[in-house]
């Protein structure tokens, strides 16, 4: 693999427009990362408008500084394990209930990976209800599709402060997806986290089956973004004890240091962290920031 | 009945079309890609910029992760360009070029990707569309 200078490439390539390339016996790949002058880089392109997690940023920092409120003076974080969500499972399975089945004992030892992961957090979680449904278009619903919609309008349970998981089989590569704290009052239907049934402690999914797709899934919708989220400019994912990241990590990549630019860069990337995408095996901790971060997000936008 | 049930799932379309940000995933590598796992990564988002000529293929992506990423492939024939690029995780066919072009060189909107890519410096990059 070969980096190319970001304006080398565009030079490159807005060439091209001009001079018809001719036969090139090399294969060549070029990738460079995102900049803040990514806006002079786009070849007559829009100039991107200001992304929608800086907007969120700024409103979820307006909601919080205000006296009692996270951030604001006389606010304390809760203290660890102090607040229990309730757990509405509901597993998928396919019409003739053959696949994607899930027993008492591999969703209670889901729930003890949960508590384990999230035991430096204010957060516990307990099992209020699993349901089970046999339903082809739901077992392999994907992300942001009519079967979703479908499957959580008859299946959520609850509030905002209510934890739903569906484990379905998506398919296209996923393990997971959820939604984010500050969405539910906009959509409280699609609010919740979809797994794959098979990432489950226990389950085929290898590397992937040691219950921490649904720890991951859990952080987003407790208003944690990817560790990776930004690269290495800005904010990145807006925790200050998360090194930035290039661009997501598998495997257990131990020492890597992708970024040695930008306000985050210190320190080795956070392959060890629940919200990149590593294997489950390497995965074992949520920073204090992150655990801070998620007491006031869920406080504000999920009441919990 | 039926007529009332397709209703209320078109209803369910254009509110999931309307509400489709904000979600965040978690991908796995693609038993196709064949590189030591510790040296992968990848970029997930929309094509926010495309050139495709006889001997190239360029792509700027907007990814999920708000960064801007850019990739060129240059080779010498079509047939070695596809052993790089996948549709939906299938090897792409020559007819998928319509599913993600309305005319040839002009990528249709809204087009996703996953590119794969492996730190070895010889592994190819692989691009997965995703149109969405």
């Amino acid at each position: 693999m070969k980096f190319i200078p970001a304006t080398s490439l565009i030079t490159f390539v807005c060439s091209l427009l001009v001079f018809p390339m001719t036969s090139n016996s090399q294969n060549q790949n070029a990738f460079e990362h995102a900049n803040e002058n990514a806006a002079f880089l786009r070849c007559g392109t829009k100039t991107p408008t200001e992304n929608e997690a800086a907007l969120k940023e700024r409103h979820f920092n307006n909601l919080r500084g205000k006296p009692n409120k996270p951030g604001g003076s006389s606010y304390v974080p809760r203290a660890v394990g102090s607040i229990t969500v309730s757990v509405y499972m509901h597993v998928i399975t396919s019409s003739n209930g053959l696949e994607g089945n899930l027993s008492s004992p591999d969703i209670e030892e889901q729930i003890s990976v949960l508590n384990t992961a999230f035991s430096n957090t204010a957060f516990t979680f307990t099992l209020a209800s699993t349901d089970y449904s046999a339903n082809n278009l739901w077992y392999t619903a994907g992300h942001n599709t009519a079967a979703e919609a479908q499957m959580k309008a008859a299946l959520r349970n609850g509030d905002g402060d209510a934890l739903n998981i569906y484990t379905n089989n998506m398919g296209g590569g996923l393990l997971g997806w959820a939604t984010f704290p500050s969405d539910y009052a906009a959509n409280p239907v699609n609010d919740g986290i979809v797994v794959l049934f098979s990432s489950f402690p226990g389950g085929s999914a290898s590397p992937y089956n040691e219950g921490d797709t649904a720890t991951h899934e859990v952080g987003h919708w407790l208003g944690l973004y990817h560790t990776f989220q930004g690269g290495c400019g800005g904010s990145g994912d807006f925790v200050n004890d998360t090194p930035a990241e290039r661009s997501p990590a598998y495997g257990c990549p131990i020492g890597r240091d992708s970024c040695t630019k930008g306000k985050k860069a210190a320190g080795v990337d956070p392959i060890y962290n629940f919200m990149d995408y590593t294997d489950d095996s390497c995965m074992f901790e949520f920073s204090v920031g992150q655990a801070l971060r998620s007491d006031e997000q869920s406080l504000i936008y999920r009441g919990l | 009945m039926k007529l009332r049930s397709n209703a209320a799932l078109l209803i369910l379309m254009l509110l999931s079309f309307l509400f489709e940000i904000s979600a965040q995933e978690r991908l796995m590598v693609p038993t196709y890609f064949n590189c030591k796992r510790d040296l992968v990564t990848s970029w997930t988002g929309v094509v926010s910029n495309y050139i495709r000529h006889t001997n190239m293929l360029y792509l700027e992506v907007s990814t999920d992760a708000n960064t801007i990423e850019h990739i060129l492939l240059k080779f010498d024939s079509q047939e070695e360009l596809l052993m790089q690029l996948y549709m939906t995780d299938l090897h792409f066919k020559k007819s998928d070029w319509r599913k993600i072009e309305s005319e040839k060189g002009v990528l249709r909107n809204e087009i996703g990707v996953t590119v794969w890519l492996c730190d070895d410096k010889n592994t190819k990059a692989l691009i997965n569309w995703l149109p969405r």
